[in-house]
């Protein structure tokens, strides 16, 4: 087996398992639980991430970095040369919201994995599965078949109602919208950027048509605990997130306590 | 600032859906199915059963395949068909993501259409001359745009079809299973039988004592009325059963998920031996003479006596094995995960050939001994049908293209 078998999907395959054997043979309810566990161990390299990303965001939006852009609008070398100085003086790096999404990334990978696996909606799919089970999880075999039954949905299959590729689609669309840097005044980024909040969304909703639904289910819930996070840990003008908007986003209003402290 | 109203983004949406609608290929998400007479080789594979010539002067050619071109409609092939000699019974699964099912009966001779069997109602509709049964699934009422108001059963059928006389037995992923006259297509019970989880396993009739043994992933190993499908007995194993029992002298032998390989009375399900292994045991043991033979997904292969389960030999060719192996006189023949195929000594388990190239491809499907060749199926691989001589050697391959 490979190293990516053995150190990442192997043990959240039989992790996500021996939950579902405790949590009554729901496969949703697993899901769920594992799903906020893993988002709860990762929590410090998301919170690092927004963080960063905030920290960036206020310095994009500072007086020093308008004059910088302005200044040496006509020389790109010139202008990186400057900006780079102006994230050193402010301590920030522009890179520091990438590491922890780095990591997180093989993460989430596996978490899918796991979860496609351990439904096994197919002969090849449960062959593989069988030579993934740890010979110690407890009465694997009586494990196997996972029930895929939940309400009108085999999550086997895809959802033939389209009710959760709508729910991929909008709990995307507002989690993407909640992180998404407002505009910097780089008209053409900050347009891309609100292009990739619909897209991104709209591409999952499609993929959800024909995923198994319990990968929609993982997606949906996800997303939830992603807008939860953001919510909890950072202010958010609601009113943006739910405007539906192709040009660059408004600047965030600043919260009382910020506006104090100018 | 330009926006997008809501009405737009609804467009959006469903302009996403309308395309969604219209699918692609389906994925292969199982083996190709296999099985032979002393003419042809059938592969039940992607969206069409191809029948290839294996003697005369034609072999490795394709003879036909059926559809005559991929139909949508029909879906993808991968349970192996009943061949009997005036019939081939074959599943298909019906378009992607719906897996509505049809069986169809077809001339051995040049793969025309005798009968088809719809297993879900409003597939009936979709396919010509193909009637639903009377209890066939329906996906309840539809909406415009062919949005079902109900969760589609799964029709498909895993493994294979089997004959007995006149009758063809399948089991369904929905768990249930029918018995349908091999000639017409008319079912011939009452009502299919339901268990409690997927019917994976090709069911097994016995005409002798007028059962049908049937395996399920519900744990349960069902005996039912051959001729009413009615339920005799049954008895739960503990794990999965993905694979058919075999029948011989009375007595069953099956392989279960819980790692171990059972012998019970056929006449009442009662536990002869058990004997453990170090894996799931996927595929149907095989009875030679006063042997048993097995394969687990670790990779071992096991000789038993049948008659107390006591061990003669076991080996480890290679890498993962999901399918029972081939028996001849002198060998077990068994391919493996990587595409590997090993034949060992049936007297004592060593090994009979050189080390083979692996195929391209997964030998998941079980091998199929006809007279003196071996064939075998990959999964994903280049070939659709490779053939073997007794002794290991590659006789001809088979690709989709030829004899088109």
């Amino acid at each position: 087996m490979d190293i990516w078998g053995i150190f990442i999907l192997q043990p959240m395959l039989n992790a996500l398992l021996f939950l579902y054997q405790l949590l009554f043979h729901n496969f949703t309810l697993a899901i769920l639980v594992f799903t906020i566990l893993i988002r709860l161990i990762t929590y410090p390299l998301t919170a690092s991430q927004q963080k960063s990303t905030r920290k960036l965001t206020e310095l994009q939006q500072s007086d020093s970095w308008k004059k910088v852009q302005e200044k040496y609008k006509n020389d790109k070398e010139k202008l990186a040369q400057e900006q780079m100085r102006v994230y050193q003086e402010a301590g920030v790096s522009p890179f520091g919201a990438c590491l922890p999404t780095l990591i997180q990334f093989p993460v989430l990978i596996g978490l899918y994995q796991a979860i496609q696996q351990a439904m096994a909606a197919s002969p090849v799919q449960l062959f593989d599965l069988s030579r993934h089970l740890y010979p110690f999880l407890p009465n694997a075999a009586s494990l196997i078949p996972i029930d895929s039954r939940f309400l009108w949905l085999n999550l086997g299959l895809p959802d033939q109602l389209f009710v959760l590729p709508i729910l991929v689609a909008v709990s995307m669309y507002v989690q993407s919208k909640m992180i998404t840097p407002p505009g910097t005044g780089d008209q053409q980024a900050a347009q891309m950027s609100q292009s990739m909040t619909l897209t991104m969304p709209l591409m999952f909703g499609w993929f959800s048509l024909s995923f198994p639904s319990g990968l929609s289910i993982y997606f949906i819930i996800s997303n939830l605990i992603g807008i939860a996070q953001t919510a909890i840990t950072q202010p958010v003008d609601w009113k943006n997130v739910f405007s539906f908007s192709l040009g660059p986003a408004r600047a965030p209003a600043v919260p009382a306590k910020a506006r104090r402290k100018q | 600032m330009k926006r997008v109203s809501l009405g737009r983004l609804g467009l959006i949406l469903a302009l996403g859906l309308l395309l969604a609608a219209c699918g692609g290929q389906p994925p292969m998400t199982t083996w190709p199915g296999l099985a032979a007479n002393d003419q042809l080789a059938f592969v039940a594979a992607h969206q069409q059963l191809y029948a290839v010539h294996i003697s005369g002067d034609n072999y490795s050619k394709g003879a036909w395949t059926f559809p005559a071109q991929p139909d949508a409609n029909i879906g993808g092939f991968a349970a192996s068909p009943a061949v009997g000699p005036n019939v081939i019974v074959v599943a298909a699964d019906g378009p992607s993501s719906r897996y509505s099912g049809a069986v169809f009966g077809l001339n051995p001779e040049n793969g025309q259409q005798i009968w088809c069997l719809a297993l879900d109602a409003k597939a009936a509709g979709r396919l010509p001359n193909c009637p639903a049964p009377a209890d066939a699934s329906a996906s309840g009422p539809t909406l415009p745009f062919g949005i079902s108001l109900a969760t589609p059963e799964d029709n498909r059928v895993t493994d294979r079809v089997t004959l007995a006389g006149d009758t063809a037995f399948f089991g369904l992923n929905n768990g249930k299973v029918y018995a349908v006259d091999a000639l017409t297509g008319k079912t011939k019970w009452p009502a299919p039988f339901q268990a409690k989880q997927a019917v994976w396993a090709a069911p097994l009739p016995d005409p002798d004592t007028n059962l049908v043994y049937v395996g399920s992933l519900d744990h349960n190993l069902y005996a039912l009325d051959l001729a009413t499908g009615a339920l005799k007995w049954q008895k739960s194993l503990g794990a999965a059963i993905a694979a058919s029992p075999v029948l011989s002298d009375g007595v069953l032998y099956v392989g279960t998920f819980g790692s171990q390989v059972l012998a019970l009375s056929a006449a009442d399900g009662s536990q002869i031996w058990a004997v453990p292994t170090a894996s799931w045991v996927w595929g149907t043991p095989v009875v030679y003479e006063d042997g048993l033979y097995f394969a687990d997904v670790a990779g071992n292969v096991y000789a038993v006596y049948a008659s107390t389960g006591k061990s003669r030999w076991s080996a480890k060719p290679g890498d993962a094995l999901r399918a029972a192996p081939a028996v001849t006189a002198e060998a077990v023949v068994v391919g493996d995960r990587t595409g590997k195929i090993y034949g060992l000594n049936r007297a004592n388990g060593a090994g009979l050939w050189p080390a083979l190239a692996p195929l391209k491809g997964q030998l998941i499907g079980s091998p199929v001994v006809i007279s003196d060749t071996i064939l075998v199926a990959p999964y994903n691989g280049d070939n659709l049908l490779v053939a073997y001589s007794l002794t290991g050697a590659q006789k001809w391959a088979f690709a989709p293209t030829q004899g088109k």
